[in-house]
């Protein structure tokens, strides 16, 4: 079950994607049609996002016709010739890690008003350092003192010479 | 000649030099670090110049954008992997001749006609920017707003493989330009009772987050060890003999001229330029076999090419306010951070800030040479950063970049948002050029139509029968049918030789 809803969305993934984005301009298209105007014209405020959306509607509609296209293309070819669902370990991992960097980067600057720029700063760059970096070859105390020097090198320059007010948060600084 | 003269004296002092020669240097080392590219660090470098005097934050940008273009010789040549899509082209023939042991010989080239490219893009725009704002005064609403379309026609046309997925980054870009309040008449639009999107999408980290998240969640993936060759980098003279530079004018003076046309026509850019005037110095050579085997020609065509691209993309930003590629977006945030519009009007009027401009692109242009040709060692070392170090401090600094544009996280959270956006767009080959330019272009065409149907009482009808408009209105037309044309031409054969 798993393997076969899989091999759908490797077939179909360009088809799939038009149709996300088709899904995003009808949603826009129809906020368009609630934007608030004093007086109606035909080219109010409305105007521009209802073309656009059309427009990218439409656009959309042509390219999930192509993937469609293009994936029973694809699914013929790999049925004839046998092929698997091929993921690869390290693309399994950098999968993980693409997602985890992502969540990092959102939890950093959640964190960034309550801790404060140089202690989240801090945070993130060890633990986004540790993702990128090859296991076996990690140097964590190394990485810890960039993270701290970095950090605090980045606020006190800012701070003092741009007069960035960057949040100090738990530091008294 | 004499007002040029006085502009390139009042940037001879020793504080906007330094800041010439810093950003020289910052973006030689972004442009020859594949993955961060000069674009990156002008946006990066953007919030500092918020509180200098316009000479000096555009002396800054403008060579950061500079050392950022010619950066990426560097890594073509050395690492077989361009810094910078504008230096694509020179990996064909810049790493072979490394391989053949004329690395130096191969850096001194490309230097020296990045040089050259430079300044025969800064010439052309000195002499054709004056002319074109002339033309531009008589230009009205509807000749802008034509203009802006036919500048969002050739973006997305020539972004990427699929025309109709150009289109959509295009759509995409358009979309995320209407957040905020609508031009002219000021209504709130999309902003779901977020105080932050009152204003928009800020465009600084909107630009920012685009590519560099790209990049970090790039360096997840697995990839080979770089390897850099272990060969004699030493350059001796300018690497080359006289007889060469003669051989080679030539083809100099063609992709000087093809870089500095690509770079006036808006959305097209250095990425091109390189690989068109290689092609044609291959198609025009008495020896194109012996293209991508390592000879002097490739690294000559297609440094040439690309750095004359950045004189050419500073025209219709100067004489039409119309940005042509990312730099130029975010240098027209610049004026628009110091007050300035930048258009016909402005170049009439601000001709001391004008040739100023011109003068530091011509200083820019020879410290970029100078420091790449002294200071090649420091540049192959920057080539062994740790990318996975270097990554996220890069994001922590767009994190800070952004937070100034307004002093406010919001602005933090926009560059996320572009940054997934992004990267999400990007996993399904969807190209993140015309997202950009549909971004800063789309309220400008929406400005000029909307102001041109408020003058017509509704009518479109002007924008056709006035001659300069409607004739780029057909040029938009023509372009965008000879694109898909030409795109279903391609996949027919495409099919045809899978069959």
């Amino acid at each position: 079950m798993k393997d076969s809803i899989l091999r759908l969305l490797h077939w179909y993934r360009d088809a799939l994607a038009a149709a996300v984005l088709l899904l995003i301009f009808a949603f826009f298209l129809s906020s368009s049609r609630h934007i608030q105007v004093m007086i109606a014209s035909s080219v109010d405020a409305k105007f521009f996002p209802i073309v656009i959306c059309t427009f990218g509607i439409i656009l959309c509609a042509v390219n999930v016709a192509a993937g469609v296209v293009r994936g029973n293309k694809l699914r013929r070819k790999e049925i004839e010739e046998a092929i698997g669902p091929n993921v690869s370990p390290e693309e399994k991992s950098a999968a993980i890690k693409s997602v985890l960097s992502i969540v990092s980067i959102i939890v950093y600057l959640v964190l960034i008003e309550p801790l404060g720029f140089v202690i989240a700063s801090a945070l993130y760059l060890f633990v986004q350092i540790m993702l990128l970096s090859e296991r076996g070859k990690r140097n964590p105390i190394l990485y810890v003192v960039i993270a701290v020097v970095v950090s605090a090198a980045c606020y006190l320059f800012f701070r003092n010479v741009f007069y960035l007010m960057l949040p100090s948060g738990l530091l008294p600084l | 000649m004499q007002l040029f003269l006085s502009s390139l004296a009042q940037i001879m002092t020793p504080m906007i030099l330094l800041y010439i020669l810093l950003g020289v240097v910052m973006g030689l080392v972004f442009g020859a670090i594949p993955g961060l590219t000069g674009t990156m660090a002008i946006a990066l470098c953007l919030p500092l110049t918020f509180g200098m005097e316009p000479t000096m934050a555009f002396a800054l940008l403008i060579a950061l954008y500079i050392g950022g273009i010619s950066g990426g010789l560097v890594s073509a040549i050395l690492i077989n992997i361009p810094g910078t899509p504008s230096s694509v082209a020179t990996t064909f023939d810049g790493a072979p001749m490394a391989r053949n042991g004329q690395a130096g010989k191969a850096l001194g080239a490309g230097t020296f006609y990045s040089l050259v490219g430079n300044i025969f893009g800064i010439a052309v725009m000195i002499f054709v920017a004056p002319m074109l704002a002339q033309v531009a005064l008589k230009f009205g609403v509807y000749e802008y707003t034509a203009v802006s379309l036919f500048a969002l026609s050739l973006v997305s046309g020539l972004a990427g493989k699929s025309v109709t997925k150009g289109l959509v980054s295009c759509a995409v870009g358009m979309l995320l330009g209407c957040f905020g309040a609508a031009p002219i008449d000021g209504y709130a639009r999309f902003t779901f009772g977020i105080s932050g999107l009152e204003a928009g999408f800020a465009s600084v980290p909107a630009l920012v987050g685009l590519y560099a998240l790209k990049e970090l969640l790039a360096e997840a993936k697995p990839s080979g060890k770089v390897n850099i060759l272990d060969v004699d980098t030493h350059i001796k003279g300018l690497g080359f003999s006289k007889k060469e530079f003669v051989c080679q004018i030539p083809n100099m003076i063609r992709s000087a001229l093809i870089g500095a046309w690509i770079g006036i026509l808006p959305g097209i850019g250095g990425a091109t330029a390189n690989i068109m005037a290689y092609g044609i110095a291959k198609k025009r050579s008495k020896y194109p076999e012996k293209f991508g085997t390592g000879i002097i020609d490739g690294v000559v065509a297609s440094e040439t090419a690309n750095n004359a691209t950045i004189g050419g993309a500073m025209i219709p930003l100067l004489t039409l306010g119309i940005p042509g590629d990312a730099v130029t977006a975010i240098l027209l945030g610049t004026f628009t951070i110091h007050g300035l519009q930048p258009g016909p009007l402005f170049f009439s009027q601000n001709y001391d800030l004008i040739y100023t401009i011109f003068a530091a692109m011509i200083v820019a242009s020879v410290v970029t040479f100078l420091v790449q040709l002294f200071g090649m060692r420091g540049f192959i070392k920057v080539l062994k950063l740790p990318k996975h170090i270097l990554l996220p401090i890069v994001i922590v600094l767009c994190v800070v970049g952004s937070f100034g544009v307004n002093n406010r996280l919001f602005d933090a959270w926009v560059l996320i948002i572009f940054g997934l956006i992004g990267y999400i767009m990007s996993k399904f080959d969807y190209p993140l050029a015309p997202i950009i330019l549909g971004f800063i272009l789309g309220p400008i065409t929406e400005t000029y139509m909307r102001r041109g149907l408020q003058l017509s009482k509704g009518s479109f009808l002007p924008f056709l029968t006035r001659p300069i408009s409607g004739v780029f209105i057909v040029l938009t037309v023509v372009f965008i049918a000879l694109t898909i044309i030409s795109s279903i031409r391609k996949s027919k054969r495409a099919e045809a030789t899978n069959l």
